[in-house]
C-alpha cells in the first residue's frame, strides 16, 4: 500500500515536473513591468495555469486596454539559449511605443507561445493566438519552421510577422498576402557573398557547413546561383548538414580542413557555431579557408566563443544588419533602440554586450505592426479586422540611419541596408571580446534583392507552379 | 580518400566514439544490474559539462574539472537511486518515465541558474596544438589524443574494478543473479546505489571531456540521449562489454561516412542501429547465452 501511494506520489512529481517543462500555453509580457528575465524563469508556474486548453484560459493581464501581439518563440529547448536575445528586440519596440503614449491610448503587450520545434504545434500556437485576442503575430522561431506559419496566415487570412531568414520556401512555395519578412533574405545573403567573395575576392570553390532549414538551404543554391553569374567555374565542392541539437562536427570539420576550400559558407548559430569554431580552430581549418555567415559580430551566437579569447578574428566574414559599435552611423531612432537593448533588465542579468541582430529584426517587425494599426486608426478603419490590419501593414514605411524600410510587394520583405564586414579583434575589447567589423561594404536591398524576374526564373527552376 | 583524411577520420572517430562509450557504459552498468533504462543520462551529461565550464572558469586545474564532472552528478545519482526503488522489479516504464522526469527537471534546474546563453569551454593549455605525424603531412588537434587517452583509462579501470575488485565481483553476481546475491545477505540496496553513481558519474565525465570542443547549453541534455541509443543498441542494452566495441564502430563508421557521403553521414549510426536489431536484436556483441 505504501509502494503504492509513493509511486502514485513520484508520478505525479513527473507529471507536474513535464507540465512544467512542456510549454504548451501562452505566458504574458507585460513589457513595461515584468523583468523579461523573470518571466521566463517564473514561466514553469505559470505553464500549469496554461495547459488547459486556449478557449478556456484566457492571456492574463489582458483587460481590454492592452493591444495584444502573439510571439512564438523557443522557451524551450537548445534553441531557448538565444530567447532573450530576441525578446528584448520586441520589448524595445514596445517600450518605444508605450513611452509614447501607445496606440490608440492602449500599450502593447506581448503573449507569448512556444511551438517546441513541431510544425504541427505551429498552427495550433498560431490559432491560440489568434483566439486570445492578438491583433498580429510575431514568429521568432527558425526558418525551418517559418513555411508552416506562412500556410497557417494564408489559411486563416491573419498577419503573421516573420523575424527568421527569408527563404524561397516562404516567398516562392508557401508565399502568403499575410505573410511578412522582417529578416534577413536568404538571396539577398547569397548574393551579397557572391559580390564580395567571388567578385571582389576572387573565390573559386566553397564548401557548405551547416543546419537543415529552408534559408539555410537557400544560401546554398543561391550562392551557386549568383556566384556563377559572376564566374562560370564557381563550385560547391562538398554540403555538410548538421542537426541543430548536434555538436561533434570533428567528423566533417576534419575532412573540410583536409579539402580546405577557398571559403566556407557556415549556417547555423548559437550552440552550432560555437561548437564548430571551437572544433575548426583545433583542426586549423581558420587557417586554410575564410568561413563566411549571416552573424560575423552577432553577440547572441559570438559572446560565448569570444569570452574565451578563442575567437577567429579575420577569419570569419559576411553579413550583419547593425554596426553597434559605431554611433557616427546611427540616428536617433537606431541610438534609442540600442540603448533600450542595453538598458533591458535580461541585457543585465545575462551580460549581453551589445543588440542582437535577432533583436533588431524583432523590434522591427513590432514596429511594422504598430505602424499598420497606426495607419489603420488614421483612416479610420479597424484595425482588429485581420484583412484591414494586413493590407494596412503592407502600406508602411519608415526610413532610419539602417536604411529605408517599406515591404516589397513582390515577396513582402521588409527593405533594410545590408553590411558586409570582416570580424575584426580591435574594438572588441568594449564588448567583451565580441567581435566588430571592419571592411565594411554597405549594401541597399535594391542592390541585393531578386528582381521578379529572377524569382520567376528560380520558381520556374525549382517547379513552383502558380506563384507568378 | 587520401593518408590524411585516413588519419584523421580514425582520431576523430575514436575521440567521438569513446565520448559515447564513456555515455553509454554508464547507462549499459544500469541497465545490467538494475534493469532500468536511465533515460536521464543526457541531463547528467551537460552538468558535467557545465560544471567543468565554470570550474575552468574560476582557474581551477582541468584534471580537478573532470573528477567534479564525475564526482557531482554520481552524488546526485543517490537520491535519482532513491527515487527509483519504488518501482524497481515493476514495468520498466515506470522507471524511464521517473528518469525522463529527472532528466527535465535537471536542465530546468541548470537553465534557471546559469541561464540559457552558449558557453564556450577554452582547451586546457597542456593539450592545445596539433600532432604532427612526420613523413605524413598531417596533424591532429593533441586534445583529441588526451579523450581517447583519457577513455582508454577509463575503461581500464572499470575492466579491472568489475574483474579485480569485491565491488566488481558483487556487480557481476547482481548482474548474474540477483536474487540469490540478496539471499547471501549481501545488501543489493546500497549495491544499486554504487551502481547508480558510477553510471551517472560516468555520463557527467564524458560530458565534461566534450566541454572544450563543443558549445554548451542546459537544453542540449534533452538531445543527448539521441547520439548514445545507437551505441546501446548495438552494443548490447544489457551488456556492458559491448559499449565500448559499439561506440568505436559507430565513431569510425560515422567519420569515414563524412568522407564518402557529406549530406547524409548522419544517418550512419540511425542505419547501423536499425540493421544491427533487425537481424541481431539483442546486439551485435551480446553474449551467447548458455
Amino acid at each position: 500500500m505504501k509502494k503504492k501511494w509513493l509511486s502514485l506520489l513520484l508520478v505525479f512529481a513527473m507529471v507536474l515536473s513535464l507540465t512544467a517543462c512542456g510549454n504548451n500555453g501562452s505566458e504574458t509580457a507585460a513589457n513595461e513591468t515584468e523583468a523579461p528575465t523573470n518571466e521566463a524563469e517564473q514561466e514553469p508556474a505559470a505553464q500549469e495555469e496554461a495547459e488547459a486548453p486556449a478557449a478556456e484560459e484566457a492571456a492574463p493581464a489582458s483587460d481590454g486596454d492592452t493591444i495584444k501581439i502573439g510571439v512564438l518563440c523557443y522557451l524551450s529547448s537548445t534553441r531557448s539559449a538565444t530567447l532573450g536575445f530576441f525578446q528584448i528586440g520586441w520589448e524595445a519596440a514596445a517600450a518605444e511605443i508605450n513611452a509614447a503614449g501607445g496606440i490608440d491610448g492602449k500599450n502593447v503587450e506581448f503573449l507569448l507561445y512556444d511551438p517546441q520545434g513541431d510544425a504541427a504545434q505551429v498552427s495550433q500556437r498560431l490559432t491560440e493566438a489568434k483566439n486570445d485576442g492578438c491583433v498580429a503575430a510575431l514568429f521568432t522561431s527558425g526558418d525551418d519552421l517559418a513555411p508552416t506559419a506562412a500556410e497557417w496566415a494564408e489559411e486563416n487570412k491573419f498577419p503573421v510577422i516573420l523575424q527568421s531568414n527569408t527563404s524561397t520556401e516562404v516567398t516562392l512555395k508557401h508565399f502568403s498576402e499575410y505573410c511578412y519578412n522582417v529578416g534577413p533574405n536568404a538571396w539577398a545573403f547569397a548574393k551579397m557573398l557572391a559580390l564580395s567573395a567571388v567578385g571582389e575576392e576572387g573565390k573559386k570553390n566553397f564548401v557548405f557547413c551547416g543546419t537543415d532549414g529552408a534559408a539555410t538551404i537557400d544560401a546554398e543554391n543561391l550562392l551557386i546561383l549568383e556566384g556563377q553569374k559572376l564566374d562560370p567555374d564557381f563550385e560547391c565542392l562538398a554540403s555538410y548538414r548538421v542537426s541543430t541539437s548536434d555538436s561533434e562536427f570533428s567528423n566533417i570539420i576534419s575532412q573540410i580542413a583536409t579539402t580546405a576550400p577557398d571559403m566556407v559558407l557556415q549556417q547555423g548559430g548559437g550552440p552550432t557555431f560555437v561548437s564548430f569554431a571551437q572544433q575548426g580552430l583545433m583542426f586549423g581549418l581558420f587557417d586554410v579557408s575564410d568561413v563566411y555567415n549571416d552573424f560575423v559580430v552577432d553577440t547572441s551566437t559570438n559572446s560565448g566563443l569570444a569570452e574565451t579569447g578563442e575567437y577567429p578574428y579575420g577569419s570569419t566574414k559576411g553579413m550583419f544588419l547593425l554596426n553597434f559599435w559605431d554611433e557616427s552611423k546611427m540616428d536617433d531612432t537606431i541610438k534609442n533602440f540600442c540603448d533600450l537593448y542595453m538598458e533591458n533588465e535580461i541585457c543585465a542579468s545575462s551580460g549581453y554586450v551589445a543588440p542582437a541582430d535577432a533583436g533588431l529584426s524583432c523590434y522591427r517587425g513590432v514596429k511594422a505592426i504598430a505602424l499598420g494599426i497606426q495607419a489603420c486608426l488614421d483612416a479610420g478603419t479597424d484595425y482588429t479586422d485581420p484583412q484591414v490590419l494586413t493590407e494596412a501593414i503592407g502600406g508602411i514605411s519608415w526610413e532610419d540611419s539602417t536604411g529605408e524600410h517599406h515591404f516589397r510587394e513582390l515577396d513582402n520583405q521588409l527593405t533594410f541596408d545590408y553590411y558586409y564586414g570582416v570580424s575584426c579583434e580591435e574594438g572588441s575589447e568594449a564588448y567583451n571580446g565580441n567581435p566588430v567589423a571592419t571592411d565594411i561594404i554597405t549594401y541597399s536591398s535594391d542592390d541585393l534583392l531578386p528582381t521578379e524576374q529572377e524569382m520567376k526564373d528560380y520558381a520556374e527552376k525549382l517547379g513552383v507552379t502558380g506563384r507568378f | 580518400m587520401t593518408i590524411q583524411q585516413f588519419v584523421l577520420a580514425l582520431v576523430v572517430g575514436l575521440a567521438s566514439g569513446m565520448i559515447s562509450y564513456l555515455t553509454a557504459s554508464g547507462m549499459s552498468l544500469i541497465i545490467s544490474g538494475m534493469g532500468t533504462i536511465n533515460f536521464g543520462q543526457g541531463a547528467f551529461y551537460i552538468l558535467g559539462a557545465l560544471l567543468c565550464y565554470y570550474t575552468v572558469k574560476a582557474n581551477i586545474p582541468f584534471v580537478l574539472a573532470l573528477l567534479i564532472g564525475f564526482l557531482v552528478p554520481a552524488v546526485i545519482g543517490i537520491v535519482v537511486e532513491f527515487l527509483l526503488r519504488p518501482v524497481f522489479g515493476l514495468d520498466m516504464t515506470y522507471s524511464m518515465l521517473i528518469t525522463m522526469g529527472v532528466s527535465y527537471m535537471l536542465c530546468d534546474l541548470m537553465s534557471m541558474m546559469w541561464g540559457n546563453t552558449v558557453r564556450a569551454t577554452p582547451v586546457p593549455a597542456a593539450f592545445g596544438g596539433a600532432i604532427r605525424v612526420a613523413g605524413l603531412n598531417v596533424a591532429f588537434p593533441a586534445y583529441y589524443m588526451f579523450i581517447i587517452a583519457f577513455s582508454a583509462l577509463i575503461a581500464i579501470a572499470m575492466r579491472l574494478m568489475f574483474n579485480k575488485t569485491k565491488l566488481g565481483i558483487y556487480f557481476r553476481a547482481i548482474i548474474s543473479d540477483r536474487h540469490m546475491v540478496e539471499c547471501l545477505g549481501i545488501n543489493v540496496q546500497r549495491l544499486f546505489t554504487v551502481m547508480f553513481m558510477i553510471g551517472l558519474g560516468l555520463g557527467g565525465i564524458a560530458g565534461a571531456l566534450n566541454a572544450p570542443i563543443s558549445g554548451l547549453t542546459p537544453g542540449q541534455g534533452l538531445t543527448v540521449f539521441n547520439s548514445v541509443f545507437p551505441v546501446l543498441l548495438v552494443g548490447g542494452l544489457d551488456n556492458m562489454d559491448g559499449a565500448l566495441p559499439a561506440a568505436l564502430v559507430i565513431g569510425l563508421a560515422s567519420a569515414y561516412a563524412a568522407i564518402f557521403m557529406p549530406t547524409y553521414y548522419n544517418l550512419v549510426p540511425s542505419v547501423i542501429m536499425v540493421i544491427v536489431a533487425f537481424f541481431k536484436p539483442k546486439g551485435l556483441f551480446a553474449r551467447k547465452e548458455a
